[in-house]
């Protein structure tokens, strides 16, 4: 049986080491560039580029009274560290053989770190969307005091999909294309550039099955907490239930099923890589 | 000084058993189970210091990785109390881009180091790495001898109550050598636990205070480092090992058919007789001359004298110079005779591919009795052929391989070196198990299977590939070529294949796709040579593999063959 609290306390034992892995990614990944870590911010400002001109532009798609690029980035950057993250530890424990073959310990980390480099490159990436919001003059929203909160939901779901498809990575070399195309699924199944009510307009009941997708909520949670006002263009049918509980609901099964197939395939990690 | 223990031991291994499945690639249905460790009991004191021997792929690698927790056992029971540290594989999570200061945190953090013991055991690291004015260099401005120093500085600053040793402490130069082993011996002056896993019996007689003798994943021994070192020694003289292993190798076996003075004396019990011996090639031609690769059939006709039964008829080929290539026979690919009565008969084999390199062959020709213990009629070495081609190196066996180098044009470009290839082959025989000279080029050698895993036993038909990996610092004068040749255990030169070497190369692989050897054990050497054929470096003897094959077909090859028969007086 798996002990939820246990395994926290675990990783929180494992700190240093977690923070040691990330750290040491970032600087080997950015130490040459002439930009450094400035890329971990041009690259999703690129591609909000190409978006924006795609469908803010060219297929004219109504974001509320935001303008495109806040509503857009403001679901973008949460949806980069979710899907980055996930597509990167999924290989990470098979990358890594070398150390899970020669030394033992909380084979987590690797995972955890990968995750850890990721939201490193989120808090980066926020300043951006602030910087956007100012020169918008997008009111702050007053319940930012809760981004913290929304932050740790998002991780946790993040650390219970990446435990589960690393670990099954080592066995089954085909997660990771499967989870490629999840990911690439999911991505239009959450409002990351177009509004909630678009997907309203088509049922009302197709919108509760949507939210169904725990990133749909996160993300809607995201801009609650980020953009002043935004409480307004929720459609009715969505309730505290489909916003908060059903995504806490989600994430505390997939980390629980996380923690579980990752603990029952560690052992034999080292005879499989 | 190690803590107290209300049971006197510190490590306790029960039943310990680890199993790997091997399968068949081209047949799923043929898959083996290996055990790696069997049934292993081991009790060890603290303060002891524990030998780990064996050949290589004895256990001794998978035993320490159990211990160590890397991997978990099939079955048993571990019991530790204390902290394990291990100096199994150097240098876990080095980075390159990062300098020697980031990654000896990063390490020694995976190592089980806190922060504040990193800092405080800080300048002793340094200090004993002697790589005080590198620190803040990137690690690939070290040497690869620099980087094991600062790996191994680390890993023996690590607190620990049982320390894993495994091979590791040719590190360095000799006055580093020393100095890690003047801190193993002060180890030992603390009264800490130590398992060392090594092939060199001096330092395992000098250090130990038990050895453990490995031999098949099986614990042989475990004693007195004397008595447990005669009995490897008597284990790796080979005439010792097969008298406690006779299941292991067919090569013994072989060496007894291949008698060559019996050459040309009949034998046999005359209840059949053999009357002509065709040897025919594709067209149903008789001749002796083959080309490489051609098919050959022996027709052999008889006739019975008196009823016999349970016979098998038996097609043998071997070298002129005695070696035993393949001597199939219609027991061991299954077909029974109950009883032929008195008549004519006739049999025939068909090699469908004479997978020999060129040279002068004998066939012996027999019908035997169920058990093989006595012919009816048996006609040893009588008949002769002639495979026509070049061979100056005296290679056995023409194998398929190739080379598996990403777009080197030169590899298209034909190589004539065949003739001269003979100087090197001839000159390695004085090199047997060691490696050349001080001049190390060869890092190592991987043999490893399709899926990539290392390995060191392989099924008949599987793919084989060989890794030569070459130490990076190294700078050869140009152009310098690469030899990779296959050895049976009895020293017979199988295979050989040599390509010229690129700039920079570092890592040389050659894939045997479907490796048709028999049961066996065999080497993989590798030669570095210049254009003037002056060795270089060579491994020579010292990384082998075994091949476990359904088969019992006497010989070193498998050549794909059909029999036929007909008799006028069968039951």
């Amino acid at each position: 049986m798996i002990n939820l609290i246990y395994e926290i306390k675990k990783i929180f034992i494992n700190r240093q080491i977690i923070w040691n892995l990330a750290i040491n990614q970032i600087k080997a990944k950015y130490r040459y560039p002439v930009l450094g870590i400035m890329w971990s911010m041009l690259t999703p400002l690129f591609l909000s580029v190409i978006f924006l001109i795609a469908f803010g532009i060219i297929m004219k798609i109504k974001t509320t009274e935001y303008p495109f690029l806040v509503y857009f980035l403001s679901g973008m950057f949460p949806w980069i560290y979710f899907s980055a993250s996930v597509l990167e530890a999924c290989n990470s424990v098979v990358q890594n053989n070398n150390l899970i073959k020669s030394v033992a310990f909380y084979r987590q980390n690797i995972p955890l770190s990968c995750i850890l480099v990721n939201l490193i490159n989120f808090f980066f990436n926020l300043p951006v969307l602030f910087i956007f919001i100012l020169i918008f003059k997008i009111k702050i929203s007053l319940y930012i005091i809760l981004l913290p909160f929304v932050l740790m939901l998002h991780t946790l779901l993040i650390i219970g999909i990446s435990l589960i498809v690393s670990s099954l990575q080592v066995r089954i070399r085909d997660t990771r294309y499967i989870l490629e195309l999840l990911v690439n699924a999911i991505f239009f199944l959450t409002p990351v550039f177009y509004p909630l009510n678009m997907i309203k307009e088509i049922s009302s009941d197709f919108l509760k099955i949507y939210m169904f997708n725990p990133m749909a909520s996160i993300i809607t949670l995201y801009r609650i907490t980020i953009l002043g006002g935004y409480t307004k263009y929720l459609p009715a049918e969505i309730s505290y239930f489909n916003l908060i509980f059903l995504p806490l609901i989600i994430t505390f099964l997939l980390l629980y099923l996380g923690f579980f197939i990752f603990n029952k395939l560690e052992p034999s990690f080292a005879d499989f890589i | 000084m190690p803590i107290l223990y209300n049971d006197m031991y510190i490590l306790e291994l029960k039943n310990i058993e680890k199993k790997f499945i091997l399968k068949d690639v081209d047949n799923p249905y043929f898959g083996s189970e290996i055990y790696a460790l069997k049934d292993i009991n081991i009790k060890v004191q603290p303060g002891q210091i524990i030998g780990l021997i064996g050949r290589n792929g004895s256990g001794k690698t998978t035993l320490l990785n159990i211990i160590a927790g890397i991997t978990s056992p099939t079955s048993g029971e571990i019991k530790i109390n204390g902290k394990v540290s291990c100096l199994i594989s150097l240098g876990v999570g080095f980075q390159n881009e990062l300098s020697g200061r980031e990654n000896i945190y990063l390490n020694a953090s995976l190592l089980g180091m806190s922060k504040s013991e990193i800092k405080n055991k800080f300048n002793e690291i340094v200090k004993f790495s002697e790589l005080k004015s590198f620190l803040d260099l990137p690690l690939h401005s070290y040497s690869q001898g620099m980087k094991m120093r600062l790996a191994f500085s680390v890993a023996i600053n690590v607190d620990f109550d049982i320390l894993l040793i495994d091979e590791i402490i040719s590190v360095g130069d000799i006055s580093f050598q020393k100095k890690c082993f003047e801190k193993i011996e002060s180890f030992k002056k603390e009264g800490k636990t130590m398992i060392v896993a090594s092939q060199s019996m001096e330092l395992i007689e000098r250090l130990c205070d038990r050895v453990i003798l490995l031999e098949k994943g099986e614990l042989i021994k475990y004693s007195e480092p004397k008595e447990a070192i005669e009995n490897y020694l008597a284990i790796l003289a080979e005439k010792k090992f097969f008298e406690l292993y006779p299941h292991i190798s067919t090569i013994d076996k072989i060496k007894w058919w291949a008698k060559k003075e019996e050459w040309g004396t009949r034998l046999g019990s005359g209840g059949a007789q053999i009357t002509n011996v065709e040897i025919l090639n594709a067209q149903d031609k008789n001749t002796d001359t083959f080309n490489p690769g051609e098919a050959m059939k022996v027709k052999v006709d008889f006739i019975v004298k008196r009823r016999i039964r349970e016979p098998h008829f038996g097609v043998a080929i071997f070298r002129e110079d005695g070696v035993y290539c393949y001597g199939p026979n219609t027991s061991f690919d299954g077909y029974r005779f109950e009883e032929i009565k008195e008549g004519k008969g006739y049999f025939t084999i068909t090699y469908k591919k004479l997978n020999l390199m060129p040279g002068d062959y004998r066939i012996s020709v027999g019908i035997w009795d169920k058990l093989e213990n006595y012919p009816f009629d048996y006609l040893p070495g009588f008949y002769k052929f002639q495979i026509i081609g070049n061979n100056d190196s005296n290679a056995l066996l023409n194998l398929e391989y190739k080379w598996d180098s990403k777009n080197l044009d030169f590899l298209n470009e034909p190589l004539d070196l065949n003739k001269e290839i003979k100087k090197i082959v001839y000159n390695l025989n004085e090199y047997w198990g060691k490696q050349f000279g001080d001049n190390k080029i060869i890092r190592r050698i991987d043999l490893v299977d399709k899926k990539g895993l290392l390995r060191d036993s392989f099924s008949y038909n599987e793919t084989l590939i060989v890794d030569v990996e070459l130490e990076d610092k190294v700078y050869l004068e140009k152009p310098f070529f690469i030899w990779v040749g296959i050895f049976r255990d009895d020293g017979v030169y199988c295979h050989g294949a040599f390509r010229k070497l690129a700039e920079k190369e570092r890592e040389i692989r050659i894939i045997y796709p479907h490796i048709k050897l028999l049961t066996g054990r065999y080497y993989i050497s590798s030669v570095i040579f210049n254009e003037g054929m002056l060795i270089l470096d060579c491994c020579h003897g010292i990384y082998h593999f075994e091949i476990y094959t359904h088969r019992k077909d006497h010989g070193t090859v498998y050549i794909e063959h059909k029999w036929k028969w007909g008799f006028d007086g069968k039951i």
